[in-house]
Formats: structure tokens, C-alpha cells, sequence
């Protein structure tokens, strides 16, 4: 929605998870803020609120980015998904059981970031080498794991490796 | 590190967004907000007004325009690293988007914002100085168009005034010789120094050489010292060490707690002789 | 001893020694962990800090009247305000010569560090307390900035007047006769080390919720700690809330590694404002008030000397530990967690060194305190003895590996110049498993050839020795007096379900994962019946912090002894049921059975259904009951060891240093999981592969902090960590649970020897060696060209007689 005079709250129609809303947000808000403050969905962190971490990365569109580095405003009129719409309800998605299987987290902060990374990159890459993986995720930071785990489940969840 | 309290617009058209920007002064646009959002986060910026372009059409455009490739201000770091255009004609673009901070930056950050950033450490900057390209910029005052040259001024400084905004930019088909480097020590960091070359040859005989530096010093700048070098001269191993040399030699330095200005003169050098190499290689 | 709580009851291994995947990812991976951002409290107000931006002044006047009426802004606060209810957390460790300090909750009259807290807003929305904490204007008048912790430590200006001598922490000692082994070396090697400032920098930064109940005088504390009973204490001690009406709820916690091992005046403030406003407030810092004023952590000077005889058989080991401990204690750990850790705690390392001397001190500096990170003062004990190991190395010309096979103790149990017991270790085949692993011979080829066409490599161990399972028995051996308190209580329900309760929580070790596989294998019940409460809450069992490698060891323990006693009640029974004596009961796959004739059997289900309802099948005297609480502590020091060996390639233009793979072998007694035992040995070692290269909080000559934010202060990201290849050494603890010693801290403590050590054999070519961390690019470059900055150790009898002066007597709070 365009708005040619500038506010304080702004209205917005964001998609998220697949559920379609219309919705008011502050202008100060980032989306990060918006997500976990107003639409409950707390599977999204914040580690650094200047973009370096990525614990707080989503799908926007299909591409992941960090939402602490979007403005809630600018969700306005995109599709976004969230850890949260990662696994069917049900049981965990094979991304999630390749985690755990090759124990790819230890206290869990960042592993919302690093699953919502790993799967963009397998959407457009569904065979991706080692070094793709890589370069993919480097810029999500672990504190916990040292990585070497995270590589491997998101391989073995290309079929590239076994468990 | 909440945003500092804000308003935010939206408007439809350029013309819109550069009355909004002429009415407050402390407004600031706002493109894929990478740049500008840390800084707010920081409170080191703190706008009155944010302008948001993501509503104005057509400033996504990436297309060959004659000897130009032309592109809207909106347009991805991600696109261009991915677009056949760029890569059959600006591969010096595809070589250093790859450098910028990581896919998740990429998929957000803008061609126009990083260029009206001005941050030394930036690599569009760098390249759009080192492939001589241009932007055109537009306020409520009209329009009008700077050359790379005459764009980068200092750390963070354009002579892109306060109330413009870039609605093109143009650079022109490279197909010469280009190199492109960076020395940084994890992936996507501010490098330590970022170095673009382009020259072409005949024979071996250099021409049209620019030697274009940035992030160990405090602007975006060419180096004349290296350029005179090269130009008229054969393209030679030893060539490369000297132009090097005296480039090195001729610019000052930043100094932090990431390298100190000797440090990074060793790192200038080196990487303005490998890629001196690395675009001779091309010619 | 003969206390009860020290006593284990065997056990066998069934599901201890499995890869047991973990029962807390699934929550994890779905986005549904509830850490403390996460949690809300109806009415919550949001809480943010005027911080010092001088490193040392005079606070002359406080301006909050903008702020106060700031709409939205419910309570502005600063030291004058709170002065009733708490003037500060005092901290002393119980170790020699630890001065007591206070820490002031809010600053009072002076600043003392950049980042201190001075006036606390409590407003609507953290946003809202942001702007209004822009609003306070602080007046200051600038004292002189204590800085140098070198030149603090002797005297001169006052960091800190509550310690008029800036000494924080000061003592030593001498075992055995260290003068003679000095006197009469062949050999002596020396050198000054100095790790750098670090932090801890888990991803999930400090925080906590605060909501006081007027009506019932009860308060909830939701905070990330990894101490939740001692803040409950704190609260009693220095707030006055009762702890019988107190509890603190450790939600799921993002990373703590020691930083959160503390108690915060942050977690002190949010009680106070709650109670004062009877509403909940919430804080959450960001992460460049956790880089700021969270802990800082293992900045050190360590001068080291070894005595050696001809054949390189080192003689005597003298140590001094000097941390720059910052402007206050960190309660409770204090700077003796870094000096006196280094000092007093395995002065020998490995080795067989019969005489060994030290002198730890801690000097107050107007910098954020330093605390607890991961391994705490030994790492910078391992680096120093690691490192200068290399050096006599070179001097003798010997391998790496060749010189620690000469030094290393080789026979159990072994008595080190204090007189403390190393009950059992593998220390020799660590060092030869890491040379297999490496493949010496190989590398050495390959280190020539590469060095032939302008690349260097280099190889670095670090073999290292790791109090764990820190405990009462550890501290007492070790002339502190620290009581550790933990319990575990175990309860089976009628149908033969269990809950285990443990008094210590996890921040991403897997305590839910391993403690039911410990009960599983005591009560011969299957993994998936068992249900465990890792610390959630104080309302459960006890527990005196998860810290020290001690947490799968003491909960384990404790839950050992109480599902014990639940087993002797099911083997009562059984044993009536089944008309057998108990010595003839086996509990196994969910059944109780008698020996030799296994088809007599009942379920255990079955068998507890009648200790709850069926009193026909109690044997005489029967009391019912299967829930049990229960003590441990391991009653003397535990030792864990192992080794890591890196290789790496340096680029002598750039002084970048690339980490090509890590090997590890580490010894924990008898593992549990061995898929979490490896994955704490990764997080451990790139962390410190970060200490060794890329991490450091600097301040400048100001005392200003200029690394406030992760662009900044630099972790390794995935594109700089090896690869590993790990193995495991079980050599069984006599003293615990089916063997099991404790790990966790061993990555970081050993790591950062190891990258040094790899940088310097790199750099031998260039003539010289390094002695800080991070080994910059910089640094590394300035080495290639024959500069090496930090020179020297000092002079050692200037040292230990300086460290014979008593502290001066403690000054006011508030002067300086």
C-alpha cells in the first residue's frame, strides 16, 4: 500500500505462514518485532538486531532475510514463512529430523535461522555441494555446535550424504 | 536496539518521494535497508521521516541499453549476481557482489542504496568508479547525472545531495581486461582492502588502466600513482610490482582495530599487484 | 569421607554409553523453545539502562526529568532511589587472599567501567524506555582511567576505591623444593602469555522477568541463568524476599558458557521495580550492553617458568597469574575464577613435576568485570604450559609429542606437589593417539614441501588435564572452602512411569537426554517412560549451578542415589511377589526377574501398581514411597583429560591463518552420549580457535569499549571452522555413576594452546614466536618480519615477594 504521507502507524496486508491479514504496525517496528510481538510467532530470535547473527532470518518471498533488518512496513503486500511453518503440524520435516539426527543443535537459539537458510538453499539447490552449503549458511552464527554438524544434516537432507 | 521513533511513507512515484524528501530535511530514503537499518538500530542515525521506495514502479530494471547496461536503483545484490546480462557483460559486478556480506544481505540490499551509502568498504562503489559508470539522480530541483569520478568524497560521503535520489545508473559494457579482490577473513566481512582494476591492451601495451581502491582508506578513490604506471607500458610481471608500489605508496591510510594503516598498506600492495595480474590475464 | 551423599551405587550401562537422540530437539527445531524473550506476563513493562559512557568519573548530576515525563515512562531510577533496599552484591571467594568487593546495583557517585548501569527507565515498550533513557542527561567529571593491569596491580591510581591497592585478589604458595629444581636446571625456559579479552557472547543475550504479587507476597523470577537456586538466594540475602515465597524459572536458555553463571545487578533491579510498581518488567539487553557488561573473560598475564634437567625432564614449574579483573568482583565467581583457577589448580598440567610454586592476583582496572567463560582460568594455565612446553621443544629439539612423553605422568593414582590425587587418567595415550591421528611423520614431509614453495603450515598440540565435576571435594582439596549443595529427585508413578527433577538446567547440553538415560539404566526401565525437568524451576530439586564440566556428573549422581532407593523399594517388593530373596532380583527391559530363573517375573509397572495400592504384596515392614531426593558430590577432585591437534596454514601477506582440521581425543570416563560428549568437544574447540585468532573486546586508551556489536567483535562463522576427527578414551572414574567423569569445558581450555602452538610452528621459519591471543593477522604478519610485541616475562622474585604484602584494608563504597 502506498502511503504518500508519512505516519506513525502504518497499515498493512501481509501473508504469513500461509494466512493472509491486514494489519497496523508502528513505523518504528522492524518485522522481527512485528512477528514475535503482534503475531505470537516467537520461533524467530534475536541475537544481535544489526544483521550479523541471522537468528532471526525468515522467508520473504521465497528469499530468506533477516527480519530484524526489514521494516514492518515494508512486509506489506509479501509472503512470508517462519520456522514455525517449517514441519506439517504432524511430525518433523526432513530438514528437522536430519538436525537432529546428526545433533546440528545444542541450545536451539540459532537453529530457527540456520533451518529457514537451509531451506532456501535447498529450494533453489536441492543438491548443493559441500561448499555451496557453506556459503550459503556462513552467515548464520552457531555459538554452540562449531558448524561441522550443521553441514552435514543439511547434506544428508540433500541426500548427498548418509545419516 | 530498538528503531528510534519514525514516520514512514510509501509513495507511488519518484516525483512523490522527492517531495517528501525536499519537505523534511532529516528524511532519509529507505531502499533494501541493510545499510540504513544497523545504523538506525544503532542510533547513530536517527531520520525524522523514512521514504520508502519498494511501492514506486520500475525501479527494478536491468537491461542492455546500447553500450550501457542500465539499472534501476532498486535492483538486488542478489540480481545482479544472478542476471546473464551482467555476467555476459559487467562479470567484474558478478566477481564482486559474491563479496558482499552473505545471501541473506543480498537478497534485500539495493544497487542504489550501497551506492548512495558511500561506504568505503562497499563494493558497488568500487566497482562503479574502477567500470567508470554514472547515476542519475533526481529531486524536486530536477535531474541530473554524476560521473564515479565526481561521486565518492569521502567515508560515508557522496555529492549526492541530501535531497536526491538515484533513479538510474549506468555502466558502461566492460569486455576489456578487469580484475577484482578482496582481503577479508571470513566470508562476507568488510574486507581489508578491496582493490578493482580494468585496462586494456594492445599487444602488451596497457591503455586505459583505473586502479580503484577501497577499504583500507577512507574513500573510494583511484589511484593516478598506479594508473601512470601502467599506462603506455608493456604488461609485465615487474610492471605490476612497481605500478603497486608506487600506488601503494601514494594513498593514506585508515587505521582500527582490525589492521593499522602499515598493516594495510602491505595488504594494498600485494592486492594491487595480483589484480593488475589477474586483469592482464583477461585483456 | 563417609557422608552418605558421597557414596555411588553401582550401576550398569545399557542405555549410558548409547548415541540417544535427544528428546528436547523436537520442540527446538519447530520453533516452539521458550526462552526468555519469548515468555510475556500480562501488564509487563519493559526495562532499559542509562549506561556510563566514561570509563572513570564523578557523577555530579543526573538529569531525569525529561525522561520521567516521557509519556509511556513509568519509573526512572537511579542509586539514590534504591539505596533502602540494596546497596550492592558483595562477592569474595573463599579462596586465600580474596578481598571482598561490592558490586553497587546501580552506580553510585562514581562510574567505574563504560557500560556500568546509572539510571534504570521502565516504561511501556522496550522502544519507549530506549528514548527516554536518551533523554537522561548524566553530568560527569572525569577521574583518572585505570587501565593497565600490569601497572595497577603495583599501586599508583585508584581503579576502585573500595581497593585502595587495586588489588582484587592476591596470594601464593610453594610445594615442594623450587628453588633447588631452579638452582640446579640444566634448562630453564621462560615466558610471559597473554590471552586476550573475550566474551563468552552465547547467541542468546541476558535477560529476565520480574513479576512481584502484591497479594501474596510472592515473586517469579523468569531469568537465562545457569544458576537459578543462587539467584534465589541472592534475592533472600541481599533483597529480603522470602524464599519460600521466591521462585526463579529457567526457561529454555540460549547459551550461557559461564557468562550466565553469575548473578547480574540487572536480576537484582527488575524484582525491586516489580515490587515497587506491582506490575511485571521485563529486560532484555541487546547485544552491545552484553558485549559491554556482560562478563568479560580471560584476559590474563601468565609468566611461567620451567626448571629442566639435561634430558628435558622438567624439575619445577613456577606460575604467576595476573588477571585484569576489571572494575568489581563478578559475584559469586570473582576474579580468582581466572587467576587463582590458573594458579591453583593444576600447576603441573600433565606432568610429572614434583615441585611447583605460584602466585595468582587479580587487579582492578575501570573496565567491565571479568567472569566466567567456558574452561575459565584454565586456559590460560593450559596455554601457558602448553606453549612454553613447545618452547623447551625447540630449545631441546625435541618433538612436541617427544618432549610431553618425557615429562608425562605415567602411573595412577598420582599425588601432584599440593598433595592432590589424580585418581586415574590416560595422559600418555593422548599424546600418542594424537600422533597417530596426525600422522607426524607425514606431516613433517608435508610442512617441508610446502615451506619449498612459500607455504607454512604448522602443527600444534595442546594436552591438557580439566577439573570436572567441580564439587565440595574439589574446592576443599584445593584450600577453598566452597560448599556446592545439588539434589535430584526421582519419582515413580503407579504405572511404572518416572520423573526425574534435577537441580541443575541445561543451556544446550542434553541434561533431559542423559539424566533419564542414567535413571533408565538404575531401575532397568525403558528411556522413553522416564520424563525429565531439567532445573526448570527452584520449586524442584537443588542445584549449586551448571558450571565446572559438573552437571551430568552431580545430577547424574544424584539421580543415581535416588532411583536407587526407588530400585531397593521395587526389589522389596519384587522379591515378595516373586517369593525370592533381593540379592536374587534383577531389574531389566522393564521387569523384575530372578537369576537363574528369569521366567519368574514381574513387570515393573506391575510392581510398582502394588506398592502403591496392594499392600497384601509389601513384605513385613514395608514404608511405601517412590519418590526420592537425594544428595551427591563426588568428595574429592575429579580430573578429565585429553588433547587436541591442529594444523593450520598461515599466509605470511596477509597473516591470515586458516585452521585445516582439528584432531581431539578426549578422555570423560565413561560417556553417556557420546554424540553430545563430541558435540561439546566442537562447540568448545572452535571457540577456542576464536580466542586463538579471531576474537578480542579492546578498549582504547580511554577505556572506551570499541567492539560493541558482532561487526565488530569477530566469532568464527561456518566458512572458518574445520572439520574434526574425535576420538574417545573411557577410563572409568572410581568415584562416580557407572565411571562417568565430566567435559564440556575441555574444547576451550585446551584449544587455545593448540592454535598458538600451530601458528608458531608455522612461523619457525621466520625465527619467531608469538605469545598473545588473538594471533591477528597483523601480529602474524609483524612476526614474519622478526616483530613481536609482548616480550618477556618478569622478573620472578620481584613478583612472589610483591606477592607476599597484604592487600590493603577495604575502602568506602562510594569513594575513589
Amino acid at each position: 500500500m502506498t502511503s504518500s504521507s508519512p505516519s506513525n502507524r502504518v497499515e498493512i496486508d501481509v501473508e504469513v505462514n500461509g494466512r493472509r491479514r491486514t494489519v497496523a504496525v508502528d513505523a518504528r517496528d522492524t518485522l522481527a518485532d512485528h512477528l514475535r510481538n503482534d503475531q505470537k510467532l516467537t520461533g524467530i530470535k534475536l541475537g544481535c538486531e544489526h544483521g550479523v547473527c541471522g537468528a532471526c532470518t525468515i522467508l520473504m518471498d521465497g528469499a530468506a532475510v533477516r527480519s530484524c533488518l526489514t521494516l514492518a512496513a515494508q512486509g506489506d503486500g509479501r509472503s512470508i514463512r517462519t520456522v514455525e511453518d517449517l514441519s506439517d503440524g504432524a511430525a518433523l520435516s526432513p530438514l528437522q529430523e536430519a538436525f537432529k539426527r546428526h545433533h546440528a543443535l545444542q541450545c536451539g537459539f540459532c537453529t530457527a535461522g540456520f533451518l529457514i537458510s537451509a531451506t532456501e538453499l535447498l529450494e533453489s539447490n536441492p543438491s548443493p555441494t559441500r561448499d555451496e552449503v557453506i556459503e550459503a549458511l556462513s552467515g548464520n552464527l552457531c555459538r554452540c555446535t562449531g558448524y561441522q554438524t550443521i553441514v552435514e544434516a543439511v547434506l544428508d537432507a540433500a541426500g548427498q550424504i548418509g545419516n | 536496539m530498538k528503531l528510534p521513533n519514525i514516520r514512514y511513507a510509501s509513495p507511488a512515484s519518484i516525483e512523490d518521494a522527492c517531495d517528501l524528501l525536499s519537505a523534511d530535511e532529516d528524511s532519509k530514503i529507505i531502499a533494501g535497508g541493510q545499510s540504513l537499518l544497523p545504523v538506525m538500530a544503532m542510533r547513530l542515525a536517527q531520520p525524522s521521516v523514512v521514504v520508502d521506495l519498494g511501492n514506486v514502479p520500475g525501479l527494478t530494471d536491468l537491461e542492455e541499453a546500447g553500450d550501457y547496461i542500465r539499472f534501476g536503483p532498486m535492483v538486488t545484490h542478489a540480481a545482479i549476481v544472478s542476471s546473464p546480462a551482467v555476467a555476459k557483460h559487467l562479470p567484474m559486478m558478478v566477481a564482486a557482489g559474491r563479496h558482499i556480506a552473505h545471501p541473506q544481505i543480498r537478497n534485500r540490499g539495493t544497487l542504489g542504496g550501497a551506492l548512495a551509502h558511500g561506504d568505503a568498504a562497499g563494493e558497488w562503489p568500487l566497482v562503479l568508479l574502477a567500470l567508470n559508470g554514472m547515476v542519475e539522480v533526481q529531486s524536486v530541483r530536477g535531474r541530473r547525472t554524476i560521473d564515479a569520478d565526481d561521486l565518492f568524497v569521502g567515508p560515508y560521503m557522496t555529492t549526492i545531495a541530501a535531497d536526491e535520489i538515484i533513479t538510474d545508473v549506468w555502466i558502461p559494457s566492460h569486455s576489456d581486461g578487469w580484475g577484482y579482490g578482496e582481503f577479508a577473513r571470513r566470508a562476507g566481512d568488510y574486507g581489508l582492502a578491496n582493490v578493482a582494476v580494468v585496462m586494456s591492451t594492445e599487444g602488451s601495451q596497457i591503455s586505459n588502466a583505473r586502479v580503484a581502491v577501497g577499504a583500507a582508506v577512507g574513500k573510494i578513490q583511484r589511484v593516478p600513482e598506479a594508473e601512470d604506471v601502467l599506462n603506455g607500458s608493456e604488461l609485465s610481471p615487474e610492471r605490476a610490482e612497481v605500478a603497486s608500489e608506487a600506488g601503494a605508496k601514494s594513498l593514506s591510510y585508515i587505521s582500527d582495530i582490525h589492521g593499522s594503516a602499515e598493516y594495510r598498506q602491505g595488504l594494498v600492495q600485494e592486492l594491487i599487484r595480483r589484480t593488475i595480474v589477474e586483469a592482464g590475464a583477461r585483456t | 569421607m563417609d557422608n552418605p551423599h558421597y557414596f555411588s551405587p553401582p550401576i550398569t550401562r545399557n542405555v549410558i554409553g548409547k548415541r540417544v537422540p535427544r528428546t528436547e530437539d523436537a520442540r527446538l527445531l519447530t520453533g516452539r523453545g521458550k526462552y526468555l524473550n519469548d515468555i510475556n506476563a500480562d501488564g509487563q513493562l519493559h526495562a532499559c539502562f542509562v549506561r556510563s559512557p566514561a570509563a572513570h568519573a564523578q557523577i555530579t548530576g543526573i538529569d531525569a526529568a525529561a525522561a520521567s515525563e516521557m509519556p509511556g515512562v513509568h519509573l526512572v531510577w537511579t542509586a539514590a532511589d534504591i539505596e533502602e533496599y540494596c546497596a550492592g552484591i558483595e562477592a569474595q571467594y573463599t579462596a586465600e587472599g580474596c578481598e571482598a568487593m561490592t558490586m553497587p546495583l546501580l552506580a553510585k557517585d562514581v562510574v567505574r567501567y563504560v557500560g556500568e548501569p546509572v539510571v534504570l527507565v521502565v516504561a511501556e515498550s522496550r522502544a519507549v524506555a530506549e528514548d527516554a533513557c536518551d533523554l537522561v542527561g548524566l553530568e560527569l567529571e572525569a577521574l583518572e582511567v585505570v587501565l593497565d593491569p600490569r601497572k595497577s596491580i603495583q599501586g599508583g591510581p585508584v581503579a576502585n576505591g573500595e581497593r585502595p591497592d587495586n588489588v582484587g585478589i592476591r596470594g601464593r604458595a610453594t610445594f615442594g623444593d623450587v628453588d633447588e629444581a631452579f638452582s640446579n636446571a640444566e634448562h630453564v625456559v621462560s615466558a610471559l602469555y597473554h590471552p586476550g579479552r573475550v566474551a563468552a557472547a552465547p547467541m542468546e543475550t541476558r535477560g529476565c522477568l520480574a513479576d512481584y504479587e502484591w497479594t501474596e507476597d510472592r515473586l517469579r523470577l523468569w531469568v537465562s541463568t545457569q544458576m537459578p537456586h543462587y539467584v534465589k538466594m541472592c534475592l533472600s540475602l541481599f533483597l529480603g524476599f522470602d524464599e519460600s515465597r521466591s521462585e526463579v524459572i529457567s526457561p529454555d536458555t540460549g547459551g550461557g558458557f559461564g557468562q550466565k553463571a553469575h548473578v547480574f545487578p540487572e536480576e537484582m533491579l527488575m524484582p525491586l521495580a516489580s515490587k515497587h510498581l506491582k506490575t511485571p518488567v521485563k529486560w532484555v539487553e541487546d547485544r552491545r550492553e552484553n558485549l559491554l557488561a556482560g562478563s568479560h573473560a580471560h584476559e590474563q598475564f601468565v609468566t611461567i617458568q620451567y626448571a629442566a634437567n639435561a634430558e628435558g625432564r622438567i624439575t619445577g614449574v613456577r606460575t604467576h597469574a595476573l588477571v585484569d579483573g576489571g572494575a568489581y568482583h563478578m559475584p559469586p565467581q570473582t576474579m580468582a575464577v581466572e587467576c587463582w583457577a590458573t594458579a591453583a589448580v593444576t600447576p603441573t598440567g600433565i606432568y610429572d613435576i614434583p615441585a611447583a610454586e605460584y602466585i595468582y592476583e587479580g587487579a582492578v582496572t575501570n573496565k567491565c568485570p571479568m567472569g566466567a567463560f567456558r574452561g575459565v582460568g584454565y586456559t590460560a594455565g593450559t596455554l601457558a604450559r602448553e606453549s612454553l612446553m613447545d618452547d623447551l621443544a625447540r630449545k631441546m629439539k625435541m618433538s612436541p609429542f617427544e618432549i610431553r612423553r618425557q615429562n608425562v605422568v605415567k602411573e595412577f593414582p598420582w599425588t601432584n606437589p599440593q598433595g592432590v590425587v589424580y585418581e586415574e587418567g590416560s595422559f600418555l595415550e593422548v599424546i600418542n593417539t594424537l600422533e597417530e591421528m596426525v600422522d607426524y611423520p607425514a606431516f613433517l614431509v608435508r610442512q617441508e614441501e610446502a615451506r619449498k614453495n612459500g607455504k607454512y603450515l604448522g602443527l600444534g598440540i595442546s594436552v591438557f588435564v580439566e577439573s570436572s565435576g567441580e564439587s565440595t571435594g574439589m574446592m576443599q582439596a584445593h584450600g577453598a572452602t566452597d560448599v556446592f549443595h545439588d539434589t535430584a529427585t526421582v519419582k515413580m508413578d503407579s504405572t511404572g512411569s518416572v520423573t526425574i527433577t534435577s537441580g541443575l538446567n541445561s543451556q544446550g547440553q542434553g541434561h533431559q537426554t542423559t539424566l533419564a538415560q542414567v535413571a533408565a539404566d538404575v531401575l532397568g526401565i525403558s528411556f522413553e517412560s522416564i520424563s525429565v525437568d531439567a532445573g526448570t524451576s527452584t520449586k524442584g530439586a537443588y542445584g549449586s549451578g551448571t558450571i565446572g564440566s559438573r552437571a551430568a556428573v552431580i545430577a547424574g549422581g544424584c539421580v543415581n542415589r535416588a532411583a536407587y532407593a526407588i530400585r531397593e523399594k521395587l526389589v522389596a517388593v519384587a522379591a515378595n511377589m516373586l517369593e525370592s530373596s533381593e540379592e536374587d532380583i534383577v531389574l531389566e527391559e522393564g521387569f523384575a526377574s530372578v537369576i537363574g530363573a528369569r521366567e519368574s517375573r514381574v513387570s515393573i509397572a506391575d510392581v510398582a501398581m502394588a506398592v502403591y495400592w496392594d499392600s497384601s504384596k509389601w513384605p513385613a515392614g514395608f514404608e511405601p514411597g517412590l519418590e526420592f531426593t537425594k544428595a551427591w558430590d563426588t568428595s574429592r577432585p575429579m580430573f578429565s583429560n585429553g588433547g587436541h591437534a591442529l594444523i593450520v596454514e598461515l599466509d605470511p601477506v596477509t597473516g591470515f591463518v586458516k585452521v585445516e582440521k582439528v584432531y581431539s581425543v578426549e578422555d570423560c570416563g565413561v560417556i553417556i552420549n557420546p554424540t553430545i560428549v563430541e558435540g561439546q568437544i566442537r562447540g568448545g574447540v572452535i571457540q577456542g580457535i576464536g580466542m586463538g585468532l579471531f576474537e578480542q573486546l579492546v578498549y582504547d586508551n580511554a577505556g572506551n569499549l570499541s567492539t560493541t556489536s558482532f561487526l565488530d567483535y569477530q566469532t568464527p562463522t561456518m566458512d572458518v571452522s574445520p572439520p574434526f576427527e574425535i576420538r574417545h578414551i573411557e577410563t572409568p572414574s572410581v568415584m562416580t555413576a557407572s565411571g562417568v567423569k565430566g567435559m564440556g569445558e575441555s574444547g576451550l581450555i585446551s584449544a587455545p594452546a593448540a592454535v598458538l602452538n600451530a601458528v608458531n610452528d608455522a612461523l619457525s621459519p621466520f625465527g619467531s614466536v608469538l605469545y598473545e591471543l588473538p594471533a591477528t593477522p597483523e601480529k602474524i604478519v609483524r612476526a614474519t618480519k622478526g616483530i613481536v610485541d609482548l616480550q618477556g616475562p618478569q622478573n620472578w622474585e620481584e613478583l612472589w615477594e610483591r606477592a607476599g604484602v597484604p592487600a590493603l584494608d577495604r575502602g568506602p563504597m562510594d569513594a575513589e
